[in-house]
């Protein structure tokens, strides 16, 4: 399938590059760095981008091209960690409340509505105060608002299969439900689910750096890039500090938003309203 | 399919449209349209003639009841629109009366009389009597506001006639005219505050109901009056046309809501305002060679220190005075002065320097000494270093970030073996866990609540601050001894001799380590006068002019 | 009358919604580490017992956590949201002061998501598959990918501060006044004092952060916009269109387009949502007193009976114009049937 796509969609092959490079780096991080992300040297506080410095320092001397590669590990980790949790979630929450269906069901939906009615951040944000800010913390709020979608779409593809002629037969011939469930049920949903974690993991990986903006991510000196777009905004003047690590943030959701778009245009039409 | 080009060419129409209007972003009966930075002024550009000066500032205040309001730049605003008995004339050395012309103190000095002066009329055009000073000071006292504490030594205030108030107080008290300057003891026109609810009633703390009357208002006798606070967006001062005093140069203050010091230095480039309150060391630094703009520093009695508990309980390893003492010597000075920005200085113990009895600040230049600092540490017995929790309140103390020193903190412990874990907090939500004494390692900032060293004594062990770091007075019992001599020391030369002794003795031996005096940068335009930063108002609004 | 019965089923729904997230955020926001009362009293007066059981007693923090709860919801249905801790107004006061800053700025936000938005799509789809194509469809995923408070420091950096062609942070210019209070809506009410040059300063004064916060709505509706355009294009009744030999820009215009808008409708539902949240970040960067800001700062100072009071406008905003997309969905779509 990606193949098909990226031989037809320029954009999408873009963001599987992007991706990919993102991949990479992420991985090669501490191999590659030129400087220790964490090293203060006062002498070259605020220098600007050059042959030693290709982003220039920080405020403390710190090599912010060394520090974005290392962020990046960080963003990409938050993003997978919260889309692989949230999905988790949603996928119980919705399985069953589809299974179930009748009163059950419109409670537990009633429950996901409650939270979708408020703009994620902000409800991070207050999730994010009332814990502390901690990275662990940052991806507890994004985990709790971010599942209904997927409860959602699990919901109703447990709905489709359920009423499968198929599915009858296997229950009237005694399988249990939970058997149902592992066997028919959730192989047949995962497909959806994971086009729709794609097309997710740019919004958790803005989402993350909205809350790290925010001083609610990890403890300084941990490079994170929303971080460091922060300390960035307290010297305008020294335009690369936000520059960046924003650059950052900026490439590595476009590359996961075009390939969501190509396997939105790649999908079947019924399905694209799911999402 | 020409249609979408034409399209094209209208979205590109409408966005030069939108550019264009953007342009002429001068004000309107401004000639000047120089577009270069800091080009045109912000002041004497609005209505005809009227002088308008225009300030920035990150602001504190939640309210303008001179009764309640504890905030500094909310003492700025009390400032201009209300009168004390006691001033500050541009300096912190020049106390002076303001609206008494006389005052004596009795020889026990538990009794102040003051003689008003006759001839100030409030805004409203109502006289000012020693009625309004008696009513005044008891409606804030009895509002029980944050600085009501100030006033806890009075036991009674008399008026004998219309111009003459006595003051009776429980303790003699040195500092007390210094105190009279604090926002809580401005004079209010009594008839005005009534009428909107105000009452000096002992229970005026629930049944006065003329906050919000006062939020938006003022019934003072300055020289400018409070015409209107939209919050967060902005306070207006217009001129007290009844002032009994000279009249200020400007008609109209406007003193605008801008939370980002960046932007108010944006903004001061532009011209858009004249003074910039909150300005970021490194950002004085950018602002230095543009010669529209000065640059200046305002000396403050703010200090930041590092915390170190005594409790082993609490703070392990760190409680060690000898590992104290190594965290004391490996720290680069130096370098956090160079973060931190020109003019600050590290005091040798919690004395601000600029008070009485304070001595010079620590020479840095060889103090920090690592070698020494790992024999203390070996000698502990953590040769081989430990990891402890660092506690930092995420705020800014005059444009210095404390996150960022933290980091720098950080840096210089991993030299001889401390591994920190940073973990910020929200300042209110840091403050419970140090006002109990919970936090191993903190990083934290004082101000004196007023301009003495006496409010600096709480930092020694036993006493408020030092109980903080649970540094209780028999781990010192000397120095314990010392606070209450000096608090009581009435003798000017044996008080600054105990302070020295005290200073002396801290810079060995302390649960504290003074990292800075700070001074805060601010920016105004190059051509205001007057603009000057006196701690106790910011900016003292009567004494600028072009 | 089925419409006017969804209506009312909805709004009832809406209610118990509503009630639900008090309930969420009052829980939420009584897990807070933090203790109001160092919150909001100075260091001074903690050490003073009396003056923190009063404080105490005074917002009823020394009653059970569902007292606290039953007292705040029965002021709620009242009116009564109760006093800000932090500024010791009351809530609702504050919230009708800095709505209006909030919702000129949406308005322009959407409204620029959708002109954009809709022409972005509309180019795109006819252009299919060509460089224009790929360009618009390239710009529609910077604006779903862009981080808005980064955007906003560089959109600063550059149009103001380097070329001086944008007004800086603020409502309006800080040399001028802000316009009598009617609305509190600064265009409306600049027009009302018939004051044009204030009314073209508001103006100016919203255009770089509507921008920041409508660009991500402008991409999903660009994208959307195109994809249903193009599904539309496909579709019987549009080549019957062609065959019976109209031109292609009215194909477009008189029966491609109207059906093509319906699934764009529900789209800007969702961008509605994404801006309220960027609101938090865009109104720090822009100096902008609104709601965002208001928001941002509850958090910070646990100040509880603001934050629940900003959370149920935010969440109510976001529900009603839910509401209103699904109803304006079935009036253009007559296949929709309420239930």
């Amino acid at each position: 399938m990606t193949w098909r796509l990226m031989k037809n969609n320029t954009l999408f092959s873009i963001g599987v590059v992007i991706c990919l490079l993102w991949l990479i780096i992420s991985i090669l991080a501490p191999f590659i760095v030129p400087y220790d992300p964490l090293e203060q040297n006062l002498m070259i506080r605020f220098s600007k981008p050059s042959a030693e410095h290709w982003c220039g320092a920080d405020s403390l001397g710190r090599d912010i091209f060394s520090r974005v590669l290392v962020g990046s590990r960080i963003s990409i980790g938050a993003g997978i960690i919260t889309i692989i949790f949230a999905a988790l979630v949603g996928m119980i929450y919705g399985g069953v409340a589809g299974y179930a269906g009748g009163r059950v069901d419109e409670i537990m939906m009633r429950g996901s509505e409650l939270v979708q009615s408020f703009p994620t951040i902000i409800l991070a944000m207050i999730i994010c105060a009332a814990l502390g800010p901690s990275l662990f913390n940052a991806l507890i709020a994004m985990v709790i608002v971010w599942w209904p979608n997927y409860a959602r779409v699990m919901r109703s593809m447990v709905i489709q299969v359920k009423t499968n002629e198929y599915i009858e037969a296997s229950k009237s011939l005694g399988a249990s439900n939970l058997r149902i469930f592992f066997k028919e049920i959730i192989p047949n949903s995962v497909g959806s689910i994971i086009v729709l974690a794609t097309v997710d993991f740019g919004n958790a990986v803005l989402l993350f750096a909205g809350l790290s903006y925010l001083g609610l991510g990890s403890p300084p000196p941990t490079p994170e890039w929303g971080a460091m777009v922060s300390d960035g905004a307290n010297y305008f003047t020294y335009w690369w500090i936000a520059t960046f690590p924003g650059l950052g943030i900026l490439t590595m959701s476009m590359g996961a938003n075009f390939i969501g778009d190509g396997m939105r245009d790649f999908l079947d039409p019924k399905l694209r309203k799911e999402l | 399919m020409k249609k979408g080009i034409s399209i094209l060419t209208v979205f590109i129409l409408v966005v030069f449209v939108f550019t264009a209007c953007g342009q002429n972003n001068n004000p309107p009966g401004n000639s000047n349209s120089t577009e270069n930075a800091s080009g045109t002024p912000a002041s004497s550009n609005s209505g005809a003639g009227e002088k308008h000066l225009i300030v920035a500032v990150d602001p504190d205040y939640e309210s303008f009841d001179p009764g309640l309001a504890y905030e500094v730049y909310a003492h700025m605003v009390l400032h201009s629109c209300y009168n004390n008995l006691f001033e500050f004339n541009e300096k912190l050395e020049n106390l002076e009366l303001a609206a008494a012309e006389a005052y004596e103190v009795s020889a026990d000095g538990l009794s102040y009389t003051f003689h008003m002066r006759k001839d100030i009329i409030f805004s409203s055009g109502n006289k000012l009597n020693a009625a309004d000073v008696k009513w005044s000071i008891e409606r804030s006292i009895n509002l029980k506001g944050n600085g009501a504490f100030m006033a806890e030594d009075i036991v009674s205030i008399d008026t004998p006639d219309e111009y003459t108030v006595i003051f009776r107080l429980g303790n003699p008290d040195p500092s007390f005219p210094t105190k009279l300057t604090y926002n809580i003891f401005c004079i209010i026109d009594s008839k005005v505050a009534i009428e909107h609810g105000a009452t000096n009633a002992a229970n005026a703390a629930s049944t006065d109901t003329a906050k919000t009357w006062f939020d938006s208002n003022s019934a003072g006798s300055g020289p400018y009056c409070l015409a209107s606070y939209t919050p967060k967006v902005e306070v207006v001062l217009t001129k007290n046309s009844n002032y009994w005093g000279k009249e200020p140069y400007y008609d109209k203050i406007t003193i605008k809501t801008i939370p980002d010091s960046s932007t108010q230095v944006m903004m001061l480039q532009k011209g858009d305002i004249d003074i910039a309150i909150n300005v970021d060391a490194e950002q004085a630094k950018t602002l230095a060679n543009i010669p529209e703009i000065s640059v200046k520093d305002a000396q403050s009695l703010t200090m930041s220190f590092l915390l170190m508990n005594r409790d082993p309980a609490v703070g392990g390893p760190v409680a060690n005075p000898k590992v104290q003492k190594a965290i004391r010597l490996a720290l680069d000075y130096v370098g956090i002065q160079t973060i931190a920005g020109p003019g600050m200085t590290t005091p040798l113990a919690p004395f601000p320097v600029g008070l009485y009895g304070s001595l010079p600040a620590r020479d840095i230049s060889n103090y920090q000494d690592i070698e020494a600092a790992k024999a203390l540490m070996a000698e502990a017995g953590y040769a081989n270093g430990f990891t402890t929790d660092f506690y930092v309140p995420t705020t800014t103390v005059s444009g210095v970030e404390l996150l960022m020193m933290a980091q720098k903190i950080q840096n210089d412990l991993k030299v001889i073996g401390i591994n920190t874990n940073i973990i910020p907090e929200d300042v209110l939500v840091s403050l419970e866990t140090y006002r109990t004494g919970q936090q191993s390692l903190g990083l934290w900032y004082w101000n004196p609540d007023y301009p003495d060293n006496n409010s600096q004594l709480a930092f020694l062990p036993g006493q408020k601050v030092g109980l903080r770091a649970n540094w209780t007075a028999d781990m010192y019992p000397e120095l314990a001894a010392l606070a209450d001599k000096a608090a009581i020391e009435t003798d000017v030369t044996e008080r600054a001799k105990i302070f020295s002794t005290i200073q002396n003795m801290m810079a060995e031996e302390s649960a504290f380590t003074c990292l800075l005096q700070h001074t805060s940068p601010y920016a105004v335009r190059a051509s205001l006068k007057g603009a000057d930063y006196i701690s106790q108002y910011t900016f003292d609004f009567k004494n600028i002019s072009e | 009358m089925d419409i006017l019965r969804y209506i009312i089923r909805r709004l009832i729904f809406i209610f118990f919604l509503m009630i639900g997230i008090s309930l969420m955020v009052f829980l939420i926001a009584n897990a807070l580490p933090s203790d109001p009362v160092v919150a909001n009293l100075s260091q001074r007066n903690l050490d003073n017992e009396e003056m923190v059981a009063a404080f105490r007693a005074k917002w009823g923090l020394d009653q059970p956590l569902y007292k606290q709860y039953l007292t705040y919801l029965g002021n709620l249905l009242q009116g009564d949201m109760g006093l800000s801790i932090r500024t010791s107004r009351p809530v609702f006061d504050d919230l009708k002061q800095y709505y209006p800053a909030t919702v000129e700025l949406a308005f322009i936000g959407i409204a620029f998501a959708v002109i954009f938005g809709m022409l972005f799509g509309v180019i795109s789809a006819i252009k299919r598959n060509t460089a224009i194509d790929q360009i618009l469809r390239g710009i529609s995923v910077f604006g779903v990918s862009v981080p808005a408070f980064w955007l906003a420091l560089i959109m600063l950096f550059i149009f103001y501060l380097g070329l001086g062609i944008a007004p800086g942070p603020g409502r309006i210019s800080p040399y001028l006044s802000a316009p009598v209070h009617v609305t509190g809506f600064f265009l409306i009410d600049s027009l009302l004092m018939g004051n044009w040059p204030l009314f073209a300063d508001a103006l100016k004064h919203l255009i770089l952060p509507g921008v920041c916060l409508g660009l991500f709505t402008m991409g999903l509706i660009t994208r959307t916009t195109r994809s249903s355009l193009l599904e539309v294009l496909s579709m019987d009744f549009t080549r019957t269109a062609r065959a019976k030999g109209l031109r292609e820009r009215s194909v477009i215009t008189k029966h491609a387009l109207g059906n093509a808008l319906i699934p764009v409708i529900t789209v800007i539902g969702v961008g509605f949502g994404n801006l309220l949240g960027g609101m938090v970040l865009v109104e720090t960067i822009f100096a902008w007193p609104g709601i965002g800001q208001y928001a941002f700062k509850s958090t910070q100072y646990m100040d509880f009976p603001s934050i629940v009071g900003v959370s149920l406008l935010i969440a109510l905003n976001y529900v009603l114009i839910n509401l209103i997309i699904d109803v304006l969905y079935g009036v253009l779509d007559p296949r929709v049937r309420y239930r």
